[in-house]
C-alpha cells in the first residue's frame, strides 16, 4: 500500500536539523526538581484517554459557534449576547476566547493548543488517517508562521472578522479546513500544522516564553533545542534537549510521573525564560515574527481608530477618480472583502487597497522604528562590552519588548474583556486607570528584562544603564503606538 | 418639471460656492447670522416619520430601534446632512451655536461630467451629536458630485411691525458643495 511505503521512506530519511547556535552543558544529575507540579502530571497522565472527548466537545462547540449564526436572521440593533445567538457567538469569540487564550499563556503556557484547540486536534486526527508524506521544506521554513499570521490578520480586517458571522465562519472555518488538509497530507503521527503553519500558534508560543509553566526533561541532554521530525512529540521537539517553551503545546503526552526519563512540569518565575533567552534558543525568525506580527496587529487596530486612515482613503480615491479608474468603486469577491449593504458596510477595491496599504505601512513603520531603536541599544551594548556579537545581541535584546507588546495587544484587541469590570461598578475612568496601571507594569517588566538580558551579555551594572534607557525608549514607542487603545484618542 | 428646473436655474445665479473635499466641509459658509456646513456620513437608520416615535422615546431606551418598524435605507449610499448653527451676532436673538429650526432644505445632486442628477429634501432630525437636516440618498456610483442645498427661511410666523420685526430675514438662497464619493466603506468608519 502506498501509505505504508510513504511512512517507511519517511522514517528512513529522517534528518535532524540543528536550529541552535548556543551550546550549554547540563549536568543530568543536578536536575532541579523544585517547584515540580507532580499532582498535575498525575492528573493528566491518568486522564490521557479522556482528552479526545474534550477535543470532540470543543470541535462540536466550534462548529455550532461558527456556523449556526449563518442560518439565523440578522440581530437587531439592540441585541445583546444574552438574547441573540449571533451576538453571543461573536462575544464568546472576541470578548472571551481571543483575550483569554492570549492571556492564558502567561499562566498556563500554550495549554489552549494541546488541551482545547479543536483545529489542532482535527489536524492530528486527519494525520492518523492520512498520507503521512514527509513535511516539505517550504512548510518547515521558519518564516511560514509569519506569512500565515500576516495573511490571517490582513484578511480578518478586509472581511470584517470581528463584525460579521460570515467572516468569522470563513476565517476560522478556513483555518480548520487548512489544518485538516495539512494534517492529512504531511507529517508522521504529529501536528505539522501546529508547529509550522498555525496563524496564532507562534504568537502564543512566543509569549508563552514569559509564562510560569515549564515542561522540562528529567534527563536533559546538552546541546540546546532541536527539531526532531521523528520525535514522540507532536510538535517535533527533541524532548531531552528541550529548553525553550515556544513550540510546546502541552499535550502532556511526554509526561509520565512514574517514568525515570520523560518530561516533568514545573513552575518558574514569570519572564525567567526571556531573562535567560541566551540559552533558550533565540531565533532571528522569531524576532522577525515578533516585529512584523505585533506590527500588523497594530495596523489592524489603527486603521479603525486613526482619522489618518480616512484621509488616506479619500486622497487615494480622489486620485483614482481623477484618473477615471472607476473600477475601484466595484466590490470584490465575498471571501476577500466585506460586502454587507444590509448592514450598511460595503467594501470596494479602494477600501481593500486602503486597508491593506495602511496596515502594511503601519507594520513596516513599527518594524523599522523598533528595529532601529533596538539596533541603537545593541550598538551601545557592544560599546559597553557585550560578550555577544552584534547579531546575537540584537536578537536577545529584542525579546525585552515582549511584556509591553503583549499588554498593548491585550488592551488594544481584547478590550472587550475589560468591559466585564463594569459589572463591579467601575466606570470608564476607572477602566482607563486599570489599563494605565497594567501598561506601566509592562513597561517596568520590559525594562527589567532588558537589564537581565544585558547582564547575561556580561555587561557590568553601570554599563547596562545607557542601553537600558534606549530599551525603555523602545517600550515607550510601543506604548505610543497603542496610545488610542490605552488612553483613548 | 420644466418650471422646477427653471427655478433651479434662476437660483443658480445666487449660488454661493463653498468648496471642500471629503466628507465634511472643513469651513462652513456664514450668511444671515447662520453657519452652514455640508456633510455626509454612511446611510443611517431613521425613524419612519417625526412624531411617530414619541412612544418609543418614552421607553427607558431613548431610541429603541427594535421597537419601531424602522426602515433600513434601501440602496442608500450616503446620509446627506446640512448642519446649521446660529452665529454669535445673529439678528434673531438665538443663543450662539444653537441649531436653526424650521428651515426648509432641498437638495439637488449632480454627478460631475454626466447628466445624472437626483433631488429631494432634507428633514429635521436629531442624532447623538445634535439636530440637523438630513436624509439618506442614493447616488450613482463612485465619482465626483456637486451638491446644491436650497435653504428657505424658517416656516414661522413673523413679527411684521417696525418695532419688533427681525432684521435681515432672508430670501431663499443656495449653498453648494463638491465632493468625491468613494463608496460606503466600513460601518461607523466615518
Amino acid at each position: 500500500m502506498a501509505i505504508n511505503d510513504n511512512s517507511t521512506t519517511a522514517s528512513a530519511e529522517i534528518e535532524i536539523i540543528d536550529i541552535t547556535n548556543s551550546v550549554e552543558v547540563v549536568n543530568p544529575k543536578a536536575v532541579d526538581q523544585n517547584n515540580r507540579l507532580t499532582w498535575l502530571e498525575w492528573f493528566f497522565h491518568h486522564h490521557k484517554d479522556k482528552l479526545r472527548w474534550v477535543h470532540l466537545a470543543m470541535f462540536g462547540l466550534f462548529l455550532v459557534l461558527l456556523f449556526l449564526p449563518l442560518f439565523l436572521a440578522d440581530p437587531g440593533e439592540q441585541a445583546t449576547p444574552l438574547d441573540n445567538f449571533t451576538v453571543f457567538s461573536n462575544y464568546l469569540m472576541w470578548g472571551l476566547w481571543f483575550p483569554l487564550v492570549f492571556l492564558s499563556v502567561i499562566f498556563t503556557g500554550r495549554s489552549w493548543c494541546g488541551l482545547l484547540c479543536p483545529m489542532g486536534a482535527a489536524s492530528e486526527w486527519a494525520n492518523k488517517r492520512g498520507l503521512r508524506r514527509r513535511i516539505p521544506a517550504i512548510i518547515r521554513w521558519e518564516g511560514m508562521p509569519i506569512v500565515s499570521f500576516i495573511i490571517i490578520t490582513f484578511l480578518g480586517q478586509t472581511v470584517g472578522v470581528r463584525d460579521h458571522p460570515e467572516a468569522l465562519a470563513e476565517v476560522f472555518g478556513g483555518v480548520m479546513l487548512m489544518a485538516i488538509i495539512v494534517g492529512f497530507i504531511w507529517g508522521n503521527k504529529n501536528r505539522a500544522w501546529c508547529r509550522h503553519m498555525c496563524p496564532i500558534g507562534l504568537m502564543l508560543g512566543l509569549f508563552s516564553r514569559l509564562g510560569v509553566v515549564q515542561f522540562t526533561s528529567k534527563k536533559p541532554k546538552a546541546g540546546g533545542d532541536k527539531y526532531a521530525e521523528n520525535s514522540f512529540c507532536p510538535t517535533m521537539i527533541d524532548l531531552r534537549q528541550k529548553r525553550e517553551s515556544r513550540h510546546c503545546i502541552e499535550c502532556f503526552r511526554c509526561v509520565n510521573p512514574e517514568a525515570k526519563s520523560s518530561v516533568m512540569v514545573k513552575l518558574r518565575a514569570p519572564g525567567k525564560e526571556v531573562e535567560e533567552i541566551k540559552t533558550h534558543n533565540p531565533g532571528a525568525a522569531e524576532v522577525w515574527f515578533f516585529l512584523l506580527g505585533t506590527g500588523s496587529a497594530l495596523g489592524g487596530f489603527l486603521w479603525l481608530t486613526l482619522p489618518e486612515y480616512e484621509m488616506m482613503r479619500q486622497s487615494l480615491g480622489e486620485w483614482f477618480i481623477s484618473n477615471e479608474m472607476y473600477w475601484v468603486g466595484e466590490s470584490g469577491p465575498w471571501w476577500l472583502m466585506s460586502v454587507h449593504p444590509e448592514r450598511r458596510e460595503v467594501f470596494n477595491w479602494l477600501d481593500f487597497f486602503s486597508i491593506v496599504g495602511f496596515m502594511a505601512i503601519v507594520t513596516l513603520v513599527f518594524t523599522v522604528v523598533l528595529s532601529a531603536i533596538n539596533a541603537i541599544t545593541t550598538y551601545l551594548a557592544q560599546l559597553f562590552g557585550s560578550a555577544d556579537n552584534f547579531k546575537q545581541s540584537f536578537k536577545e535584546l529584542a525579546y525585552q519588548y515582549m511584556p509591553v507588546a503583549m499588554v498593548s495587544l491585550l488592551i488594544g484587541l481584547g478590550g472587550k474583556l475589560f468591559e466585564w469590570l463594569t459589572i463591579l461598578g467601575l466606570d470608564n475612568s476607572a477602566l482607563i486607570s486599570i489599563k494605565i496601571a497594567l501598561f506601566s507594569f509592562s513597561i517596568i517588566w520590559s525594562l527589567w528584562l532588558g537589564w537581565k538580558i544585558l547582564a547575561r551579555q556580561q555587561l557590568k551594572a553601570r554599563a547596562r544603564i545607557v542601553p537600558c534607557i534606549t530599551g525603555l525608549l523602545g517600550s515607550l514607542f510601543v506604548g505610543f503606538c497603542w496610545w488610542p487603545a490605552i488612553f483613548g484618542l | 418639471m420644466k418650471i422646477k428646473l427653471l427655478t433651479f436655474a434662476a437660483l443658480l445665479l445666487t449660488t454661493l460656492n463653498v468648496n471642500a473635499a471629503g466628507q465634511t466641509q472643513e469651513q462652513g459658509f456664514v450668511k444671515y447670522g447662520m453657519e452652514f456646513k455640508g456633510m455626509y456620513i454612511q446611510p443611517v437608520i431613521m425613524s419612519e416619520m417625526a412624531g411617530m416615535d414619541h412612544a418609543a422615546m418614552g421607553h427607558e431606551m431613548p431610541m429603541n430601534m427594535d421597537d419601531m418598524d424602522h426602515a433600513i435605507p434601501e440602496g442608500a449610499d450616503i446620509h446627506l446632512e446640512l448642519r446649521v448653527e446660529v452665529t454669535e451676532d445673529n439678528p434673531y436673538s438665538f443663543k450662539a451655536g444653537a441649531w436653526m429650526p424650521y428651515l426648509k432644505v432641498d437638495y439637488r445632486i449632480e454627478k460631475v461630467g454626466t447628466k445624472w442628477f437626483t433631488s429631494g429634501s432634507l428633514m429635521p432630525m436629531i442624532a447623538n451629536d445634535g439636530p440637523h437636516y438630513g436624509n439618506n440618498v442614493k447616488l450613482n456610483g463612485v465619482g465626483k458630485y456637486s451638491i446644491k442645498y436650497r435653504v428657505t427661511a424658517p416656516d414661522l410666523m413673523l413679527h411684521m411691525d417696525k418695532e419688533t420685526a427681525p432684521s435681515a430675514w432672508f430670501k431663499p438662497f443656495m449653498v453648494s458643495w463638491d465632493l468625491t464619493y468613494l463608496g460606503i466603506g466600513k460601518k461607523g468608519g466615518y
